[in-house]
């Protein structure tokens, strides 16, 4: 096995037992992101001497005999809408595109405390607005499983790294799915922590009421691992909780799912969706049965009908009033006005991009008198009522699965120009997000095409660990993801389907 | 109850977000917003009376920091990021026009 095929446990073991270096690593890593980078367009800005400085320290420090982190010597990439000090930050924005934070998220302290080595910044939709990750001022980044795909959005550019071997753990945020979803599409696992796990200072808000840092890897294992570093108390984020946490990599040592409860949706036309991915789910349920598990169907149907209208009115009405602060003055780019007003204009209508814009426009027609009666105060109410309906479903059920996505990687170019059936894309993952649960797409391999397949679980809010357990318990059975090589699509044979 | 913008609504709200639309994107940013309006107008469908607005509930709330001054390091990064810097001080342009 290479070494950027390697795990981030896998990897952290062996550096730790000196039976490779962490320079090793990071170098093998640096040249699969070479080799490749020129087709995947994955990477805004690779800190290439940056990391093999960090990877050179933990090797003395390991040399010295001295303690080091859970993560030393593991090569991870940000998505480009952390603050990290002095590396540009940009959104794949030009209103922030040679802006220098002047520090770091806190989610990058805890992984750099935890040893990991930061190789970059990854591509993302502008602002995290988007699904596909072709809307950046980069250009799109392709699905290293499928040149031809979109790797999903709007954390692409993260789970299209961690697929195509270039770091074994990616940082994302999910607001509506924007890690689980390019998960989905790259065949990778993503977690979504409930809201308030993670800390989100210095995180460039797209809606602060559903934004969570989320980690992206190939095991679970590496999940709960990123968990474990990642989720603790913070003082610089009042929407942090302060509760003590469990050990998740712990957790994930449940042996099988015996005496758990186990909801399938069925609440969806199986015609309304990829009729593999439907398949995927029936798959899951089984495991679920064969590894002792109670497994009962279950609907949401407040969830279904009325979650992504609920989160677009919610997501946009924050965005406009998070996006405030981009004025050509206190961050990024600056273009020149006669007045105040008109270089607040100029800077703004010509550095953010049209999505951008239609989406605070949007927001800010949801949130003035009328269309705030009409539309922002019942979507608050919708949400609570999808809370409830959550609240009383986790009565019966310990977790349960639904599809992430109803559709398999789409062409890129392809762009959905209807509304409607544009934001159906995101009909399983928002109704996660504005109830704050945790959220896991696992990978089930791949289909006959080479095309990823799998499912979502979805635990109570703050029973993380608990689902992890149950996402290791699957994963025994489905199987770990392996790395693509881009351009290369991984044909299975016939009987070797997804498991 | 479902709701519209007109040309004149859509120009007001481009101005409240410090956004300008040019004449021949006016329709296309209506059209665009009236179709976003239309599907979300559902979340008035709902039978929501009694029910409180959400908002988020925690474990634990986070201790507060102490309100003191700090250093803040790096002095040389904030200073790069000024347009134009002067000893101790940011400059900004003295007079600007009111609009």
């Amino acid at each position: 096995m290479e070494l950027y095929e390697l795990s981030a446990k896998e990897t952290a073991d062996g550096i730790r037992s000196k039976k490779f270096s962490a320079i090793e690593v990071t170098e093998a890593c640096l040249a699969r992101a070479d080799k490749f980078e020129g087709n995947v367009n994955a990477i805004i800005t690779l800190t290439a001497d940056a990391a093999l400085a960090s990877a050179r320290e933990i090797d003395a420090r390991i040399a010295r005999g001295e303690s080091v982190g859970p993560l030393a010597g593991v090569p991870y990439f940000a998505k480009d809408n952390f603050c990290t000090k002095g590396t540009r930050t940009t959104c794949s924005s030009k209103i922030l595109e040679n802006w220098l934070p002047t520090y770091n998220a806190s989610a990058i302290n805890y992984m750099n405390d935890a040893g990991a080595v930061m190789m970059g910044k990854t591509n993302l939709d502008e602002f995290a607005m988007g699904s596909s990750t072709e809307n950046s001022i980069i250009g799109p980044t392709k699905n290293p499983r499928d040149l031809g795909r979109v790797p999903g959005g709007s954390s692409g550019g993260s789970a299209a790294s961690v697929a195509a071997g270039y770091a074994p753990i990616a940082l994302g945020t999910d607001t509506g799915g924007s890690v689980r979803q390019p998960a989905c599409f790259c065949g990778v696992q993503g977690m979504k922590p409930s809201y308030g796990q993670v800390s989100r200072y210095g995180i460039l808000a797209y809606a602060s009421s559903l934004d969570q840092v989320s980690p992206l890897a190939r095991t679970v294992e590496d999940l709960a691992i990123s968990m474990e570093v990642l989720a603790r108390p913070d003082p610089h984020d009042t929407t942090c909780d302060a509760y003590d946490r469990p050990r998740f990599t712990e957790a994930i040592e449940l042996p099988d799912l015996k005496g758990k409860k186990i909801g399938v949706f069925e609440g969806f036309e199986s015609s309304q969706m990829d009729a593999e991915l439907y398949g995927a789910l029936q798959k899951t349920a089984g495991h679920c049965r064969d590894a002792g598990a109670v497994v009962e169907p279950m609907d949401l149907p407040i969830a279904v009908k009325y979650g992504v209208a609920t989160y677009y009115v919610t997501a946009l009405a924050d965005a406009s009033s998070k996006l405030a602060c981009y004025d050509g003055m206190r961050y990024g780019s600056h273009l020149d006005g006669q007045t105040l007003n008109e270089m607040y204009v100029n800077t703004r209508t010509a550095c953010f991009g049209e999505e951008v814009r239609r989406r605070i426009i949007l927001g800010t027609c949801l949130l003035t008198e009328g269309f705030y009666q009409n539309y922002y105060g019942p979507a608050l109410k919708v949400r609570q009522r999808m809370v409830d309906e959550f609240d009383e479903l986790f009565g019966r059920f310990d977790a349960y699965i639904l599809p992430t996505s109803p559709s398999l990687p789409y062409r890129i170019g392809m762009k959905e120009t209807d509304p409607n059936r544009l934001y159906l894309g995101d009909i399983f993952t928002v109704p996660i997000s504005l109830a704050g649960l945790p959220g896991i797409n696992l990978s089930m391999g791949l289909n006959a095409d080479g095309l990823p397949l799998s499912v979502q679980l979805v635990g109570q809010r703050y029973f993380d660990a608990e689902l992890l357990g149950i996402a290791s318990v699957l994963e025994r059975v489905m199987g770990k993801p392996r790395v693509a090589t881009p351009g290369v699509v991984e044909k299975t044979q016939k009987g070797e389907e997804a498991k | 109850m479902k709701m519209t913008v007109d040309r004149d609504i859509t120009l007001k709200m481009a101005k409240a977000a410090q956004l300008r639309v040019e004449p021949e994107q006016v329709e296309k940013m209506m059209n665009s917003i009236n179709d976003i309006l239309d599907f979300c107008a559902l979340v008035g469908d709902l039978d929501c009376s009694g029910v409180p607005d959400f908002m988020w509930r925690m474990r634990k709330l986070p201790s507060r920091r102490p309100d003191v001054p700090k250093d803040w390091p790096d002095r040389e990064i904030f200073e790069s990021k000024a347009p134009t810097f002067e000893g101790e001080f940011f400059k900004t342009p003295r007079i600007m026009a009111e609009g």
